[in-house]
């Protein structure tokens, strides 16, 4: 019987829909540091206008390449796909361990975010563009957790399942490894150019790996993984 | 008179900009920091008092409240927004002379990096802290940092930068300039940097939060 992870080698790329990308004020509060329920006004207030007009500015798109069974090897702080090594370091190689493939994806909002944060700071309104540049950050992670469900419906059918998502300049990955990650993606995937010294246009853009494989599983919490303690995102539960 | 001093850092501390502010919800409908430093110059306060014992000093309190965690970016921003809308009565007093900024700062996020949310913050403490920002905006070269630094007007210079790729930058900013202007010092900050970095790239100081950027320009450039 021919394993049918063998044949996987897709490259695909998708638009979201604004109306996909549902925040709560809570949670937009949360990430700004407020405990649930305790975000004042105006903050509230404004947070509950951006999120009533950002459809308009936003243009987000995702994709991924998954490559062949055979293509992909991990190792003890590194993965290689082709003849391309990755140095993660051990705390995300280790996660990858039990992974028989990967995927490769990029995530973003566009330019349009970003533009109405930077108008208002021009004129003033530090408050206002400093709330919608926050609105950008959860966004994209809000993509990102579309493609994540995405993936998982393409690989459900081959009884494929998906580890969570790692980014270089993480856990221990150097951040010019984005580099070689883009290397395996046409140009201008998802409209997002990488500078030389490693810097995604659009700003609000996320590049990354997920392993992929019949004996891997999402977790909950991930940043019991990982060594740094200052990280403004990390949970403590 | 001192009472309106008072009112004035409250206004700033608590974010309340002017009458038509609607919050804090307990202040709603009373003056604001706009028209309590209006009043102040009125009753003939002196406008570097204003700006010292009323504007700054709530200012400052919001400085150390958000260094030690107790209030969150939007909270400094609309304070920020209380402190600046004040200012704008206060200058004509900095154009005569008689109000004078503590000193200038350049300001800016170093060459390949885009990432400015972070030094905007930093320019916004330091500005109500009654510092001069002299701001390059983003992706700033050597070149240009040196070029502001021949100007004379600031001591210091704050780098930023995102990531660790771009942080890598700051290294070649500082050699360029201490090696014209030897006497410039450097403060250095954003997610990636750390104090041990600074210090090897010949940096004067690390911070991680404007605050403490803030006081350090207070003692050691003036
Ligand atoms: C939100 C966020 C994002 C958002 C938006 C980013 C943006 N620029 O808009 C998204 C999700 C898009 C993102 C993407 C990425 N991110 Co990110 N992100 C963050 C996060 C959580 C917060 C950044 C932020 O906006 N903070 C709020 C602002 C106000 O803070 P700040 O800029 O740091 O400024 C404060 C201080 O640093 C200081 N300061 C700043 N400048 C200066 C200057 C001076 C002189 C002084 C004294 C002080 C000072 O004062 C400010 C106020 O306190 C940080 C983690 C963290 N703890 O900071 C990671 C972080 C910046 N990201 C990181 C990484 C790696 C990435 C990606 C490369 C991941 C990837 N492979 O996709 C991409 C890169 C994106 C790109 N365009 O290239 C790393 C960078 C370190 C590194 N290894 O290089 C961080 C530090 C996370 C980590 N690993 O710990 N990110």
């Amino acid at each position: 019987m021919i394993d049918p992870i063998v044949n996987i080698d897709l490259l695909q790329e998708f638009e979201i829909d604004a109306s996909d990308i549902q925040i709560s004020t809570e949670n937009a509060g949360h990430s700004l540091g407020y405990k649930l329920g305790q975000t004042p006004e105006p903050v509230r207030e404004i947070i509950e206008n951006v999120h009533s007009n950002f459809s308009t500015h936003l243009k987000a798109k995702t994709g991924f390449r998954i490559f062949n069974y055979s293509d992909v090897e991990f190792g003890k702080d590194y993965f290689k796909i082709f003849d391309t090594i990755f140095n993660t370091g051990r705390i995300i190689a280790k996660q990858l361990r039990t992974s028989e493939t990967a995927v490769i994806f990029t995530a973003t909002i566009g330019p349009g975010i970003e533009k109405k944060s930077k108008q208002y700071m021009s004129n003033g309104d530090m408050l206002e563009g400093y709330l919608w540049d926050a609105f950008g950050s959860d966004a994209v992670e809000k993509v990102c957790d579309i493609l994540e469900e995405k993936l998982i419906q393409v690989l459900a059918s081959q009884n494929l399942n998906i580890t969570n998502r790692y980014s270089p300049g993480y856990c221990g990955w150097n951040v010019t490894e984005q580099q070689k990650l883009f290397s395996f993606l046409p140009k201008d995937f998802c409209g997002i150019q990488l500078s030389e010294s490693s810097l995604m246009t659009p700003i609000k853009s996320v590049s990354g790996l997920i392993g992929v494989g019949r004996n891997v599983e999402r977790t909950e919490y991930q940043c019991s993984i990982c060594d740094i303690e200052m990280c403004i995102r990390r949970k403590t539960e | 008179m001192i009472e309106l001093l008072t009112q004035i850092a409250d206004c700033v501390e608590r974010g309340k900009v002017d009458l038509n502010s609607k919050y804090p919800p307990d202040l709603a409908g009373k003056e604001g920091a706009y028209e309590l430093t209006k009043k102040a110059l009125d009753t003939g306060l002196k406008a570097n008092d204003i700006l010292n014992d009323g504007l700054m000093t709530g200012m400052n309190r919001v400085g150390v409240k958000f260094r030690d965690g107790k209030i969150f970016i939007p909270d400094v921003l609309i304070a920020a927004k209380a402190m600046k809308t004040s200012m704008e009565l206060l200058k004509p007093y900095f154009i005569s002379g008689e109000v004078k900024h503590k000193g200038s700062i350049i300001l800016g996020t170093v060459a390949g990096d885009l990432h400015d949310i972070g030094k905007n913050l930093v320019s916004m403490v330091v500005q109500g802290g009654g510092w001069n920002v002299i701001d390059l905006g983003v992706d700033v070269s050597a070149e240009k940092f040196l070029n502001a630094a021949n100007e004379g007007e600031a001591n210091v210079i704050g780098l930023s930068a995102l990531l660790t790729s771009t942080m890598q930058n700051m290294k070649g900013i500082v050699e360029k300039v201490k090696n014209e202007q030897p006497m410039i010092k450097f403060i250095v900050g954003g997610a990636p940097v750390t104090s041990k970095y600074a210090a090897e790239i010949g940096a004067d100081a690390y911070f991680a939060e404007p605050q403490g950027a803030l006081e350090y320009l207070n003692s050691e450039c003036v």
